[in-house]
């Protein structure tokens, strides 16, 4: 019995405190670089005036946030357009210029804040649902693309009435 | 109490050392090719040996028997043939089937079909249009939805179903009962010769079983089938679009249009390449007191035994894998069912895409589900078919497969068949 027990406290004592000591943590991911709040994709051509694209979302949560899904879209379309690709041509954002946001900072706040317009120029494809593929763990982050239809002409007309980017055509005599 | 406090320890110790190792050591890692699925198109063949015990009841079972709902029908009118005609020098099976290809152009056939080539040698894309509508997922349907195109989107997806087109070649042997019972009374061995040795040990089983019961009469179809793709890919497609097709629009001069009707034909560049051997057996044991007819037993025993080779294809070949993205995870459910050939005997592995540091692509084995319930019919016109039934009204609808199953499971990840 002594003989048994000595043998089983050299042996897996030290064990596992070498294991517990030199196994890394599994999920933990070092990240050099920031991780960006959201991608967007090109798809094919919407309908006329609208874009389809794809999001994709970083988070450490595994289910996707849909509100946040819409708003990605649409401040993406806004401010940032997005790279065509081939067969698919790219769209430049419909505010190109930057100062725009913080000088009309009280009318995007208002715009994107919960339950705000932002809601009416968006819809989710098949409901959100997440393509094969399009779920992706990267360490302890989930990149998930969903695919979103932005009524990108709507949008415009919106910004147009509100007196926060000049109508198309509007200088020319 | 000395000792049981240490054993504890110990006990304790040699458990946590067990979890950690299982928690630095490789994950199941899975290969995947792509996480799309797409329809596959075959056509099956059958070698005819005309000296073979029942070949022309087999035969007429072989043509006589369906395409699994899984699949494009791509049967061309030849089915049939006689090996003793394409043997030439060589007595193997592989080399027939390639002389046989050769000289009936099964590749042109294959290509001809895809764009149904009239007698003109006019090509068109219905057939293309048409399979893709069919092959798209609910997913790519609502994208085209939204998309200026519509649904000639997916019926260009179409051409992406031209690569997954197979054919199926099956040599079928039936055997007696008697010829079992006899083998079994010389030993496993001898049982073991009667099935050339392939699939040597359920083969074998499968056998006895049916020798040791003597209530039965017993008739064991064999199939072997061998597994050919035909090449296609750009540079073919290019060489085909290019220098072959002509249509009834074409602008072409006739002198044109009979030279490329005749570049098709004698073309060389469509070919089948060999990809897997595989062997099944149908065991039907006929009892004293069934009705059906010897012709009628040998028929659900051929059809069983293709069905049976075509499951065991779909397990060792990626591409003949239903693979869809789960729906929800609560309930458990996809946006599949009787088109992909769901059975309620499926069962589906669950993956979950991972990128590592090195940027690797992997997939990761989350668990196992299986079918639950009511099978979703989203086959060719079930729809309409469903709206003419009396009480349709009442009746609920179902538009996905509902599956059972335990593990941590997101919306999104890749089920794929293994069963």
């Amino acid at each position: 019995m002594k003989i048994i027990t000595k043998i089983t406290g050299f042996f897996f004592v030290p064990l596992f405190v070498l294991c517990v000591s030199s196994c890394a943590p599994v999920r933990k991911v070092e990240r050099a670089v920031e991780v960006p709040r959201f991608e967007i994709e090109a798809m094919p051509t919407g309908i006329k005036g609208t874009y389809l694209l794809k999001v994709w979302t970083y988070s450490t949560n595994p289910m996707p946030d849909f509100k946040q899904v819409k708003r990605n879209a649409v401040y993406g379309v806004l401010f940032e357009g997005f790279k065509g690709k081939r067969g698919i041509a790219g769209q430049k954002p419909i505010v190109p210029n930057p100062k725009i946001k913080t000088e009309k900072a009280e009318f995007f706040n208002a715009f994107f804040a919960e339950g705000g317009a932002y809601l009416n120029f968006v819809d989710l494809v098949n409901d959100g649902a997440i393509a094969a593929g399009d779920r992706i763990r990267m360490g302890d982050l989930f990149r998930i693309g969903i695919v979103s239809s932005v009524k990108a002409a709507e949008l415009r007309k919106h910004l147009e009435e509100a007196g926060i980017i000049p109508r198309l055509g509007e200088g020319f005599y | 109490m000395k000792y049981y406090l240490s054993y504890s320890i110990a006990l304790l110790c040699l458990f946590l050392t067990a979890e950690v190792f299982a928690q630095i050591l490789p994950r199941h890692h899975r290969d995947i090719h792509s996480a799309i699925y797409r329809r596959s198109s075959l056509y099956t063949l059958m070698v005819n040996d005309v000296d073979r015990n029942k070949a022309e009841v087999i035969k007429r079972s072989f043509k006589g028997s369906p395409m699994p709902d899984k699949f494009n029908d791509h049967n061309l009118s030849i089915r049939v043939f006689n090996p003793m005609h394409y043997s030439a020098s060589n007595t193997d099976l592989p080399d027939i089937i390639n002389n046989f290809f050769r000289e009936n152009r099964i590749g042109q056939g294959l290509v001809a079909k895809w764009f149904n080539r009239d007698g003109k040698g006019y090509f068109n894309i219905n057939l293309v249009a048409e399979r893709g509508l069919y092959n798209a997922s609910v997913m790519q349907a609502e994208i085209a939805r939204f998309s200026a195109r519509g649904s000639s989107l997916l019926a260009d997806a179409g051409a992406e179903l031209i690569y997954n087109t197979f054919v199926v070649v099956n040599r079928f042997n039936y055997i007696p009962k008697e010829e079992i019972i006899d083998a079994a009374s010389r030993g496993v061995n001898e049982v073991a010769r009667l099935v050339n040795r392939v699939e040597a040990v359920r083969g074998v089983n499968l056998l006895l079983d049916l020798a040791s019961d003597v209530a039965a009469e017993g008739y064991v179809v064999q199939a072997h089938s061998y597994l050919y793709k035909l090449k296609w890919n750009d540079s073919i497609a290019a060489v085909f679009y290019n220098n072959y097709w002509v249509d009834e629009s074409s602008m072409y001069s006739v002198e044109e249009k009979q030279r490329r009707k005749l570049a098709f034909e004698n073309s060389d560049i469509f070919q089948l390449e060999f990809v897997g051997f595989d062997a099944a057996w149908a065991l039907l044991p006929a009892t004293i007191f069934t009705q059906k007819t010897e012709e009628e037993l040998i028929y659900i025993a051929t059809v069983r035994a293709i069905d049976a080779v075509i499951a065991k294809l779909q397990r060792e070949h990626d591409v003949f894998k239903t693979k869809a993205p789960l729906y929800t995870v609560e309930p458990l459910s996809a946006k599949i069912g009787l088109k992909e050939g769901l059975t309620n005997n499926c069962r589906f592995e669950v993956l979950e895409k991972t990128i590592d540091k090195n940027g690797r692509t992997k997939y990761v084995r989350k668990g196992v589900i299986r079918v639950d319930g009511q099978i979703w019919d989203n086959r060719f016109m079930a729809d309409e078919e469903r709206e003419l039934t009396e009480g349709a009204d009442n009746l609920p609808v179902i538009d996905r497969t509902h599956f059972r199953g335990r593990g941590k499971f997101y919306p999104g990840m890749l089920i794929r068949q293994i069963r």
